[in-house]
């Protein structure tokens, strides 16, 4: 029971961002009426926009308002090179390390048949189709270095084995049982440039 | 009973859990299937060891069905790869889909420990051996010494399986001299090993309901 109706469903709404209980979201709430009513009124909007204007990329899957997100859209990058990543956080740690120009691919998840996610919930024919867009030379097998990661990255090796040439996947750089979002810029450089061959 | 320690415990499935947390899934031998909350253990050098088919010695607390993983050791942390991973994750995925939470399996996670180990070496034989604790720790053992009538199983005469009951004379079905085999476990040969894997599918099928195994799904050369 707090001040006023709104403001108990603002502080319960604040509640469904990561790493936010209800200390936090009193604190935001209250700190957006009484210094910050601009601020509060444009993260409402931009928050509507996005939510509702953000969709998938139809080439590669990451986030995108545009139907072909500016990674797949930029022709300075490379058709030669394809990293095939779990989350649109993987393609943020790469491209803030640098060195990287191919293009990207993103599963949004990695296998997991006890939560039910198969070949098909990852986009596995819209890989394929991809790959035989690009032709590629290389794919860059970059899912996580765990159990599930490494279980992805060997599906997706086997799909695309007779299509490309080379497969590789990041090194072990990345310590066992790593998310590449928990990961700093360096180890994802050293891992990127330790690719080897995958078999 | 609110706390319990360094109980060995199989992990069996790890997902994200808010911000740096995991939920946790084991099978463990007085408790069975017990799921937790490890606490911000995701991301650090801890909750890295907590990966499926890691044998630990674990303590947890909570008497709710969500316990707290409290301290934890990895003993053996088992890596597999490609098929051999894939028929890893279908053993989980039949424990999970299968068993009740909490109620004791010792014969069980003994079963898994000898499975994990032995998996690389021969899957297929391991699987089946598998399947057939399974059955017998869900209380629908096949028996391949009786048919349902209470005579002896005989070489030379056919069986058709009726799930949860047992097998029948019928027509056209398995030998008798495959179910004895299967009975003890022999699977040296094709033909038995074809056999168990079909009769083990269809009395695990029963319980399973019409969900499709998704670890099934990871094997990419089938049916090419
Ligand atoms: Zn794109």
């Amino acid at each position: 029971m707090g001040i006023s109706p709104l403001i108990d469903s603002l502080v319960e709404a604040f509640q469904v961002l990561p790493g936010v209980g209800p200390k936090g979201a009193q604190r935001m709430t209250l700190h957006l009426l009484q210094h910050n009513r601009e601020g509060g009124r444009r993260l409402a909007e931009v928050l509507g926009e996005a939510m509702s204007g953000v969709g998938y990329c139809s080439q590669c899957r990451n986030f995108s308002e545009e139907d072909v997100c500016r990674f797949c859209a930029d022709a300075r990058r490379e058709d030669a090179a394809l990293c095939v990543l779990e989350s649109p956080a993987d393609i943020l740690a790469i491209e803030q390390a640098g060195g990287f120009r191919g293009r990207y691919f993103v599963l949004h998840g990695h296998l997991s048949p006890i939560d039910g996610i198969g070949p098909e919930e990852l986009g596995m024919d819209m890989l394929t189709r991809r790959v035989e867009a690009l032709a590629p030379d290389e794919v860059i097998l970059a899912t996580n270095l765990t159990v599930e990661g490494e279980a992805t990255a060997h599906y997706i090796h086997d799909l695309l084995k007779d299509r490309v040439s080379r497969i590789t996947r990041i090194a072990h750089g990345v310590p066992l049982g790593g998310e590449l979002e928990f990961i700093d810029g360096g180890t994802i450089v050293h891992a990127m440039q330790g690719r080897r061959n995958f078999s | 009973m609110s706390r319990v320690t360094g109980q060995p415990g199989i992990v069996l499935h790890t997902r994200p859990y808010r911000e740096s947390s995991l939920l946790l899934t084991l099978l463990t031998p007085d408790h069975g299937v017990v799921s937790l909350v490890g606490r911000g253990v995701r991301g650090g050098s801890r909750g890295r060891s907590l990966q499926p088919f890691t044998l630990l010695r674990v303590s947890w607390s909570g008497r709710s069905s969500l316990g707290t993983l409290g301290s934890f050791e990895a003993d053996t942390q088992f890596w597999f790869r490609g098929n051999v991973l894939a028929s890893a994750f279908y053993l989980t995925e039949l424990i999970i889909r299968l068993l009740e939470e909490r109620e004791p399996h010792p014969r069980l996670f003994a079963g898994l420990c000898w499975a994990l180990e032995h998996l690389e070496s021969g899957p297929s034989d391991v699987l089946r051996r598998f399947e057939k604790l399974l059955l017998e720790e869900l209380g629908y053992g096949l028996d391949f010494a009786r048919d349902v009538s209470g005579e002896p199983i005989v070489s030379g005469r056919s069986y058709r399986l009726v799930p949860d009951h047992g097998f029948e004379t019928a027509a056209d079905g398995v030998d008798g001299d495959v179910l004895l085999k299967i009975g003890r476990e022999a699977f040296a040969e094709p033909g038995v090993r074809r056999a168990a894997r079909g009769l083990f599918a269809e009395a695990l099928a029963a319980h399973l309901g019409p969900r499709p195994l998704v670890s099934r799904s990871l094997l990419v050369d089938h049916g090419r």
